[in-house]
């Protein structure tokens, strides 16, 4: 049984299974993984959370994606230097211009 | 960033030959634009890290709190047993090392990652720092 909802998330499952297809972006993630205390897998719930909800600090996240706000913290600021994500405010961040475009790019390209 | 060398790059095409001056100027914004970025990004680095150890020292805080706690309820135990032994058999002898660094380290100088073993009172982690 599906309605409209469940193909919502399914849509925005797929746009992120493909951004992170994209070989730049994968790169990147895998890059920003190494460098902190996640995994490629949490890394890519927490994008999915972003994707979904937009701006958000490291404590909300740790606690929808069930990890620790310190090693959700390091891969945040691992993702900004790798141009995922950038700040929006003081502690706060958001998917990043490049990656934004990609999800429309997907989105458009239906 | 690279529209603004752009731009330089389209202006300066049109400039005239003498115009060294405002050339020289376009370079000059070019480079400063150049600083910019660079200060943001160094700026957004630090941001970074301070907030990256903030939240560590958050969580080390709460890792001290709860092992004051577990010690706190740890004496109380001894205390217990002591008071056990003495109604007991008029000894206060309670069976447990007294010289323990878990007793010695009383509540205020407790180093971080310092982590107890095997005492049975909520301590099942193992020795050296604690991973978050």
């Amino acid at each position: 049984v599906t309605d409209d909802s469940t193909l919502v998330v399914a849509d925005e499952e797929r746009e992120l299974a493909e951004l992170l297809e994209i070989p730049w972006v994968r790169d990147r993630v895998t890059r920003a993984c190494e460098g902190s205390q996640c995994s490629v897998g949490a890394a890519r719930e927490i994008l999915a959370v972003f994707a979904e909800d937009g701006p958000l600090e490291a404590a909300p996240i740790a606690a929808r994606v069930n990890r620790s706000t310190v090693a959700v913290q390091s891969l945040l600021s691992e993702l900004r230097t790798d141009g995922i994500l950038e700040r929006t405010g003081e502690r706060t961040y958001a998917l990043s211009e490049d990656v934004r475009a990609e999800l429309t790019h997907s989105s458009a390209g239906e | 960033m690279a529209d603004a060398l752009q731009n330089t790059d389209t202006v300066q095409s049109e400039l005239p030959g003498s115009s060294d001056d405002l050339r020289r100027l376009h370079e000059e914004i070019a480079e400063l634009e150049t600083e910019r970025d660079e200060l943001r990004e160094a700026l957004d680095a630090r941001d970074d890290r301070i907030e990256g150890l903030e939240t560590e020292l958050a969580a080390r805080e709460d890792e001290l709190s709860t092992l004051r706690t577990d010690n706190e309820q740890l004496r109380e135990v001894v205390r217990d047993l002591e008071r056990e032994g003495a109604d007991g058999n008029g000894t206060a002898e309670s069976g447990i090392d007294d010289e323990s660094p878990i007793l010695q380290a009383g509540g205020d100088d407790i180093e971080f990652g310092y982590t107890p073993v095997g005492t049975g009172a909520g301590f099942g982690r193992r020795a050296g720092r604690t991973r978050l």
